[in-house]
Formats: structure tokens, C-alpha cells, sequence
């Protein structure tokens, strides 16, 4: 009987992995839709961008967008700004979270609770409403038009959010790992270097991305700290291609193709530990 | 991975520390002019030149010019203007110039006004709403306005000898049109968006109507005067005759007006000379097949009022380095320099005196001729508003839409301008 | 077994070790605060100096006048409660906050399920279709605002979208020069689209990372009992990563209650003829257009109030230590 049972069970097993299979590629497809577009129009000219016809191939096919992008002034300026920046913010961010995470989690801390809430109201504000205060802040600090300045904002305006998912990560580790590491003769600093830094490492992967995206896409606060050409980040940048008169499409697309590599390509070096330590792979593959 | 960590750290507070991002430059003048210009319009090696004439006056100075991006760009020049350390001179769109003067934010420039270049004639439309309270707070810079490009060759294979004189004639043309090219689909003898209000706007001064006119010290909507209703029925009809049906609640990007040209699904457009460019590149079999005629009135022989788009510069209020600003600006807006910013990048130039340079641009010649008669938008400080909510754009949309009574449309219209012109800045 | 899952968690709750009496224990209480104080020492002062000072200002602004001429002259003008009265007495404000809502149940409830559905479909799949999935996850979330905006206005646009020539091509020809923004809810469809596909990245990666937590055992125990996928998925994935999954739910609802570029950029400045003005757009109208910095202020504290209201019971039962109840 079991044998049989097992069968189906295979047949089965084998029809829903086809089943989710297919499900994922409709999703890839769909997701990655709008992407395409803007990849295609990349290596399209102006005029077949625009076409009134909708061109799924690129029929003249040109590497001239991003021959020009490229070209323009500013962009490997502007480019190494914005990887200085982000890179900063990033890591600055997840220090800082982790150890906030930590301490209102592990610890019975009084006020842990009054920072948590205030830390999410702040994250209600609407960031419209506080870019001409933030702005007069940085003046008289005379941070503005400084890397400082601007990473100083957007950890700010990340930590916020990175607290609270990471405190959820933190939370999910159980303590009994940390405190075999302390009987062992480990400090409570070090049981959190060692022990739960590596377990919450999906977590900070997550917000990481998040903090990275999310500076790296910026316009606003850049466009608003940043008072000269030679300091701007790339979102700022990228609006050259639109002038009052005209958009250049292609070098539009091009440069924001190129824009989005190298989110791509942290990504790629750190989805594998996306996955828990903790449980090694418990979710199937 | 605990290494990484530990130098991604290290270098990330190095960075932080050394970083050569420095601090804003000094509200303290230390020989450094700062000018603010804005994308896509004075080319570097012109404002290379002015800067140039300013060292000789001014040896020892530097000039950074700084071209700045359109988006955004109100939020940006109102938080420099406040910070400590604003740009000397800065480039403002003429539409937006009338809130910056009456911000208190700008340098009173009346009592040099005769010493500045050309100041008698400068095009009023970009003089108009520098001006506020008796003041004057900036100076014309560029211009730029639009007139009708046609494709030669559908005009010539529908038997239309001439460009259209006026606004009948104009319609007789596109039912040529209409009927020589019944075949291509979703074909427009004049493709003309409803959202377009630069090209509306003509309609409504070609019969004497106005947006506002300011009475007794306040701001009065005008669209249901005579003139202005008679102008927005007009452009009601021209627009629903002459266009696709589709286009009556779009702007010239979506799709983009140059490529529906080039691709022949119109035989006419309304655009500025910086669109001729594009349209020869999508379709190159266009280049010189390009003709341009300015747009007709309802009286044969004379073109509705232009709008004259274009900047003006200001000098900030806060800035240690008046009096050198005030220098280079006058060298910028000096006829010889005025005419180098002419034949470099095509923009037009801020007096009527120096109209006569588009005597030897031949292809450029109508849009010269248009701004001899030419209006502009009201010079309130809450006009800017107006376009940031884009007040114009439904009116003319809703009117070519024809979903309520032009009449009704313009009434709602002008109580939105009462309010918005009026608005306390 | 199934219990055990619910008892894990539970553990995690109380995390200090236990008070224990002693002399000078005042001493030792505050030294044990002071470890944790300084971990949480820099976020403190980073989000407590950044924005302490702002937020404040907007609080005091929202009381004020403030438009470009005091700004740029320094003048202070106070209105008291004028800002908000405005505000309350407009025709409009009803009408955004109904639309608002439903929105943010749409964008967020659309979110949740099919970034939760996403996460789960990644754990069923190989190791290579799951990279697939979250590479292209990935691309949409990172793909530069403008780049997005542009592109969904070219696949949505009237005469020449690549949307309706996909559907033409199908066969159905009502959408031949089909209006995606004529009618409101029409509109609100395409943003709704367009917000959920950037939003749901975070959500499924993350939900992700929080299911791989999960105990393999349990998966065992609860395959050779027999049971389906959604008992499985009901009774012991869901309670581990339910904190996870409330916060990120209320954290969507924050975002998406002030969305304003996306929403501008596809009505091209339309929003308030097709009538489609969410709290975002609203302060925009109100406030930021006239460069009414005062009521933009007063808007911005409105909607915190709004938000703290709506998510204030979560919020409360997030911050105790344990877990949501059911």
C-alpha cells in the first residue's frame, strides 16, 4: 500500500513542481516586462523609441545611446559619487540597525519601546514635507554640498525601517545560541558578532538592498544637497537627457540600463546568503 | 566575511572623513563667481566667451557655471536663494520669474536698468514678469516661440500651393489634406494635442481675449470675455477637425508630436525650431522637406500673437558678489554675445533690435517674424502655480473634449485663476 | 509538533536574563541599561539630530505661514490653527481620504498576497528558477523612477501603446486607441500596477529570508503526518514569520499612503480632472504647487495622525514583547 501511495504521491509531486515551474515563468515574465522595454529602447535610435509602431526587437540595432550617455559630462563623476554615497549609506545603515535591533531586543532596555514607535512615526512623515527643513539644517551644519551631508540623510532616512525588519530577524533567532557562546566564556558583544550576526544575515541582506536601492534611486534630497555639477549623484544626472524642449529616449534608457548593473551585480554576489544559516537550507533546494 | 565587514567599514568612515565633498563654498567672497544655468539652452563655449570678457574686467575672478536640470528646479532655486551661500546669478524659466521677484529673494535691479543692454526693448515677455511692485529683478536672458511645421511634400501632393493665411484657409487646407490622404489611418492634417496651451493660447489673443488682466491691484480671470470665448471655440474647432480624436487629452509627448511628423501621420505640427532636428533625424528622407509658416489669425494676412517662451537671469539678494554679477549678466545680455548665444545654439535673443539677426538664419526666418507680434502669460507671482497644476493644460483639453459648454469650462477656469493669481506669497 | 513552532517563538520573547536582587542593585540596574544603551546610542543620535530638528520645524511650520517670501526674508508668520482649518474645510478632503483608502487596501493588499505567494513559490522551486526569480525581481525594484515612469506611460499610452497593440493583436478590438486614463478607476488600475510591481521585490524576498528561519524538522514532521501544503503553510510557516509579514504591512501602508510621483507622472499632471487625488496628491494640490510651505506641513502632520490611527493597534501590538495574536 505504502508503495503505491509513494507513486501518486511522486506523480503528483512531479505535476505541481511542473505546475510552480510554470507559474514562475509567467511571474519572471511579467515582472521583467517593463525592463525589457526599457533594454530594448536602449539600443534603439531615437526615432524607432518613439515609433508609432511598437518595436519589440531592435530592428536598427545601435550601441550610439550608450556611446553618448557615456560621453556626457559628469557621468563618471557623477557615477563614482553615487557608489561612494550609497556604499556608505549602506553600510552605515546595517551597523547601526544591527546594533539598535540588538539592543531593544536581547536587552530589557526602558524606553526601547518609545524609540521604536517614535522611529516609525518618523518613518510616517511625508519625505515632501521635510526636504526645505533638512535642507536649512545642513546649511548652517555647512554640510551641505558634501558627501556627509548626504549620506547623513539618507541613513536618516533608512534606518527607520531597517531597525524594525531587522528586530524582526533578530527575534527570530533563538537566544539559547547566544547564551551557549556566553557560558562558553564569550562576551555578550562577542555572542552578538559571532553568533547572531551570521544567523541574521537574510535580514540585513534584505534591508541592505533596500537602503541601496532606495539611496541609489534618489533624486530629491540629491538634486536639493548637492550644489554643483561635479558632486551630483547619478539620478540627478540622468535628468540632462530631458530639457525643456526635448528628451533624448535612448540615452534616456541607455543610462538607466547601466544605472541598474551594479544593483544587479551586488545582488548577485549576496543572494546566496539570502537564505538562514540557521537552518541550512530547510526550505526545499 | 567578518573582514569585509571590518574594511567596508574602515573605508566607509575614511570616506566619510576625507571626503573631498567639502563644505559648501564660502558666503565670503573669495573671487569666485557662481552662475546658475540651465540645461539643454547657453552652450558652454558661449558662456565661455562671457566669462572670457569678465576676467578682463575682472582679473583674478573665477566663473563656475553651473547648468542645472529643469526638474525640479523651482524647489532647487528656492532653497538656494535661502540657504547662506546662494549662486550670484541664476537662470529662471519666464513663467516662474514673477514668483522669484516678488520673493524678496532677488536684487532690485531698476536703478541700473538704463545702463543694461538693449533695456528699452527687451521682448516683453520676458521683461513683463521680471518686474513687480515698480521693481525689477531680473534680466531678460533668451527666447524661444513656435510656429507651424508642414511637410512639403503633402502639402504639394494636395495641391496646396501656398501656406495658409488664415485661420478659414487653414481649414480648407487640412480637407485637402483630409482628402489626399484618406487612406493612412488615424491621419491629421495638423496634429495638434488638446493639452497644448503654448499653441491655444494665440487662438484666444487673435480675438482679443485675455487669460487675466490685473484691475484696481487684483487679478481677474478673462476666459468668458467675448474675445477669449470666441478664441477657445475656435481652437475647439480647429482642434477637432484638424486632429485625430485621440489627441484631445494629451501633451506633445505622449505620443511624441515630432515622431507622429516624421512618421507621416500628420502633414503639420506646431513646434519650436529645436524640433526641426528631430524629426529629420527619425526620418531622414524629410531633411529640407521642411517648411514653416506661422500660424494664422481669423483676419487674412496677420498670425495670431505668438507666445514668447524663453528666461530671464536674476542676481540673488544674498549674494556677497553683486556688483561682479551684475557685470557678467550685462556681458551676457550684450548684443554681441546675445547674437554668438543666436547662431551657437539657436535660441532666440531677449530685444526686439536684435530680431534683425534672424535676417541671415533663413530657415529660421518665420520664427523672427512671429515674435514681432507676440503676448505673454500674466506676470503674477501666482502664475507659476498655475502651471504646476496645470490649469492651462485642462482648459484647453476640456474645450477640445467639448464635454461641457465652452462657456461653463471657462467660467470654472477663471475662478481658479482669481484664486491661484491672487494667492497671498 | 505543530506546537512547538508557536513554543520557539515564544522563547524568543524573553530574551534578558533574569532581576536578581542584590546590594546596590540601582547600580547594577543602570550598568546593565548601559550596554544596550550605547548599541542603541547611534541610531539614536543619527535619526534623533538628522531629523529631530525638521520634523520638529515641521510641526512648528504647520502653525505658520510660510511661503517663498517669508522663507526668503526670514520672516516668521504665525496663523495658528488657519493651516488646518483650510485643510479640514476643503470640499476635497473627504473624497481623498476615501480614495486614499482604497488604494492603499488595493496596492497593499495585492502586495502582500503575491509577494507572499512569490516567497513561497521560491521555496518550491530549483535552485537556478529561483535566482531567476529574484534577479528579475530585482531588476524591477531597482529600476531607475524614471526610467519606470517613462516606460509604463510608453506601454499605457492611447494611439501607440504597446498594451493596447498587444491586446488589438488578440483579437480585442475595443482597445484599439483605448483611454488607460479616462476614468478614474481605470487610472487608479494602471498606478495600482504599477506601484504593486515595484513593491512586491521587498516583500517576497524578504518573507523569503524570514521562511528560510523555519526548522527543517517541522517541515519533516508535518510531510511524513500528511499534511498539505497549506497546513503547512497555515499552521507553521505563517506563525513564525507572522510578525515579519504585520510589519511589512504596515510598513506598506506608510509607503503607499504618500505615493505622488508615479501618480503625477501617469496622469501627466491630469490627477485632478480624472479625480484621482490620494493624500499624496492631495498636498501636492494643496500645498507644494503654490509653494504654501505652511499647509504643506499641516498636511504632513495630518497624515501622520491618520496613519497612527490606522496602524496604531498593530503598532501596539508589535512593540510588546510577544507575538501577534491571532
Amino acid at each position: 500500500m505504502t508503495s503505491t501511495m509513494a507513486g501518486t504521491r511522486g506523480a503528483r509531486q512531479r505535476r505541481l513542481t511542473w505546475l510552480w515551474r510554470a507559474v514562475a515563468l509567467a511571474f519572471v515574465v511579467l515582472t521583467l516586462f517593463p525592463v525589457y522595454w526599457m533594454v530594448n529602447s536602449s539600443f534603439e535610435p531615437n526615432g524607432q523609441i518613439t515609433s508609432l509602431k511598437p518595436s519589440f526587437f531592435p530592428v536598427d540595432f545601435t550601441f550610439h545611446n550608450f556611446v553618448d550617455a557615456t560621453g556626457r559630462p559628469y557621468f563618471l563623476t557623477d557615477l563614482r559619487n553615487s557608489v561612494i554615497v550609497v556604499v556608505s549609506t549602506v553600510v552605515l545603515v546595517l551597523i547601526v540597525a544591527f546594533l539598535a535591533a540588538t539592543a531593544v531586543t536581547r536587552f530589557r532596555l526602558r524606553g526601547a519601546k518609545a524609540f521604536l514607535v517614535l522611529v516609525l512615526v518618523v518613518q510616517m512623515v511625508p519625505t515632501t514635507a521635510l526636504v526645505i527643513p533638512l535642507f536649512l539644517i545642513l546649511d548652517k551644519a555647512r554640510l551641505l554640498n558634501s558627501f556627509q551631508g548626504l549620506i547623513l540623510t539618507y541613513v536618516a532616512l533608512t534606518l527607520p525601517f531597517t531597525i524594525w525588519v531587522l528586530r524582526g530577524f533578530v527575534r527570530g533567532v533563538p537566544v539559547d545560541l547566544e547564551e551557549a557562546a556566553l557560558v562558553d566564556g564569550c562576551t555578550r558583544v562577542g555572542a552578538f558578532r559571532r553568533i547572531l550576526l551570521p544567523l541574521v544575515l537574510p535580514g540585513l541582506i534584505a534591508t541592505g538592498v533596500f537602503s541601496f536601492i532606495t539611496a541609489w534611486n534618489d533624486f530629491l534630497y540629491a538634486d536639493v544637497i548637492m550644489q554643483q555639477q561635479s558632486h551630483w549623484t547619478l539620478p540627478v544626472w540622468l535628468f540632462g537627457f530631458e530639457t525643456n524642449t526635448l528628451t533624448d529616449y535612448g540615452g534616456l534608457m541607455a543610462s538607466c540600463t547601466l544605472f541598474a548593473l551594479p544593483v544587479v551585480v551586488f545582488f548577485l554576489i549576496v543572494q546566496r546568503r539570502l537564505v538562514s544559516g540557521l537552518t541550512a537550507g530547510a526550505v526545499k533546494g | 566575511m567578518k573582514k569585509a565587514l571590518i574594511a567596508l567599514t574602515a573605508i566607509a568612515l575614511t570616506v566619510m572623513g576625507l571626503s573631498g565633498g567639502g563644505i559648501a563654498a564660502s558666503a565670503q567672497s573669495n573671487h569666485t563667481l557662481t552662475v546658475w544655468l540651465m540645461t539643454g539652452e547657453i552652450s558652454t563655449p558661449v558662456s565661455n566667451a562671457v566669462t572670457a570678457a569678465f576676467q578682463k574686467e575682472y582679473p583674478g575672478w573665477t566663473v563656475n557655471v553651473e547648468i542645472q536640470q529643469w526638474n525640479g528646479i523651482a524647489t532647487k532655486l528656492i532653497t538656494a536663494l535661502a540657504s547662506t551661500s546662494p549662486p550670484d546669478a541664476m537662470e529662471i524659466g519666464n513663467t516662474d520669474v514673477a514668483e522669484f521677484a516678488a520673493s524678496g529673494g532677488l536684487e532690485n535691479l531698476s536703478s541700473v536698468k538704463s545702463s543694461l543692454p538693449n533695456s528699452s526693448n527687451w521682448l516683453k515677455g520676458l521683461a513683463g514678469p521680471a518686474e513687480f511692485s515698480g521693481g525689477l529683478y531680473a534680466v531678460p536672458l533668451l527666447a524661444g516661440d513656435r510656429v507651424v511645421s508642414y511637410n512639403k511634400q503633402m502639402f504639394k501632393q494636395a495641391g496646396i500651393t501656398e501656406p495658409p493665411n488664415s485661420l478659414d484657409e487653414l481649414l480648407t487646407d487640412g480637407s485637402a489634406l483630409k482628402a489626399s490622404f484618406s487612406k493612412v489611418k488615424n491621419f491629421s492634417p495638423l496634429y495638434l494635442p488638446g493639452e497644448y496651451w503654448y499653441a491655444g493660447l494665440p487662438l484666444i489673443w487673435a480675438y482679443g481675449g485675455q487669460i487675466a488682466i490685473k484691475t484696481g491691484g487684483k487679478w481677474v480671470g478673462e476666459l468668458t470675455s467675448p474675445g477669449s470665448l470666441a478664441g477657445l471655440k475656435e481652437w475647439e474647432t480647429i482642434q477637432n477637425f484638424l486632429s485625430v480624436p485621440a489627441s484631445r487629452d494629451v501633451n506633445t509627448n505622449a505620443p511624441d508630436q515630432d515622431t507622429v511628423l516624421a512618421d507621416g501621420q500628420a502633414a503639420m505640427i506646431v513646434g519650436g525650431g529645436w524640433e526641426l532636428g528631430a524629426i529629420t533625424s527619425t526620418n531622414k528622407k524629410l531633411t529640407g522637406q521642411l517648411g514653416t509658416f506661422v500660424f494664422p489669425g481669423p483676419k487674412a494676412g496677420t498670425p495670431s500673437p505668438v507666445f514668447i517662451g524663453g528666461s530671464d537671469i536674476g542676481i540673488a539678494n544674498a549674494s556677497p558678489n553683486k556688483a561682479e554679477a551684475l557685470a557678467w549678466v550685462k556681458l551676457m545680455t550684450d548684443a554681441k554675445y546675445q547674437i554668438q548665444m543666436v547662431k551657437a545654439d539657436g535660441l532666440m535673443p531677449n530685444a526686439t533690435s536684435l530680431l534683425s539677426v534672424g535676417k541671415s538664419l533663413p530657415n529660421q526666418a518665420d520664427y523672427y517674424k512671429a515674435a514681432n507680434l507676440s503676448d505673454f502669460t500674466p506676470p503674477s507671482p501666482g502664475w507659476a502655480t498655475v502651471e504646476n497644476d496645470a490649469v492651462m493644460e485642462t482648459l484647453f483639453s476640456q474645450v477640445a473634449e467639448g464635454n461641457q459648454n465652452v462657456a461653463v469650462i471657462a467660467k470654472s477656469t477663471d475662478s481658479r485663476l482669481d484664486t491661484l493669481l491672487n494667492a497671498q506669497q | 509538533m505543530l506546537n512547538s513552532a508557536r513554543g520557539r517563538a515564544e522563547q524568543t520573547s524573553s530574551s534578558a536574563p533574569p532581576y536578581r536582587r542584590r546590594p546596590h542593585a540601582w547600580r547594577r540596574a543602570t550598568r546593565r541599561q548601559l550596554l544596550p544603551f550605547l548599541l542603541l546610542l547611534p541610531a539614536l543620535v543619527l535619526v534623533g539630530l538628522v531629523l529631530g530638528y525638521p520634523i520638529g520645524q515641521v510641526v512648528a511650520t504647520s502653525f505658520q505661514q510660510l511661503g517663498v517670501f517669508q522663507l526668503l526674508s526670514h520672516h516668521t508668520v504665525w496663523n495658528g490653527l488657519s493651516n488646518y482649518r483650510t485643510l479640514f474645510s476643503s470640499s476635497q478632503f473627504l473624497d481623498v481620504l476615501q480614495q486614499t483608502l482604497f488604494f492603499v487596501v488595493a496596492t497593499v493588499g495585492l502586495t502582500m498576497l503575491i509577494g507572499t505567494g512569490v516567497a513561497l513559490l521560491m521555496g518550491r522551486l530549483g535552485k537556478f528558477l529561483r535566482t531567476v526569480v529574484s534577479v528579475a525581481m530585482l531588476l524591477a525594484w531597482a529600476m531607475p523612477n524614471t526610467a519606470a515612469s517613462i516606460v509604463w506611460t510608453w506601454l499605457f499610452e492611447t494611439q501607440y501603446g504597446v498594451v493596447n497593440y498587444l491586446l488589438v493583436t488578440l483579437g480585442l478590438r475595443g482597445f484599439n486607441n483605448h483611454d488607460w486614463f479616462a476614468s478614474s478607476l481605470s487610472a487608479y488600475g494602471v498606478i495600482t500596477a504599477m506601484i504593486v510591481w515595484q513593491a512586491i521585490p521587498f516583500v517576497a524576498l524578504t518573507l523569503y529570508a524570514g521562511l528560510t528561519m523555519v526548522p527543517r524538522e517541522l517541515f519533516e514532521a508535518a510531510a511524513v503526518d500528511g499534511a498539505s501544503p497549506w497546513t503547512i503553510f497555515r499552521r507553521i510557516s505563517f506563525p513564525i514569520v507572522r510578525p515579519i509579514f504585520v510589519l511589512l504591512t504596515v510598513l506598506s501602508v506608510i509607503w503607499d499612503s504618500n505615493v505622488f510621483n508615479q501618480v503625477w507622472f501617469l496622469t501627466s499632471g491630469r490627477a485632478e480632472v480624472i479625480n484621482v487625488v490620494p493624500l499624496g496628491v492631495w498636498q501636492y494640490i494643496e500645498a507644494f504647487s503654490s509653494q504654501q510651505y505652511g499647509l504643506g506641513a499641516a498636511v504632513a502632520v495630518v497624515t501622520v495622525l491618520l496613519l497612527l490611527i490606522v496602524t496604531g493597534y498593530y503598532i501596539r501590538i508589535m512593540v510588546r514583547t510577544g507575538e501577534v495574536q491571532t
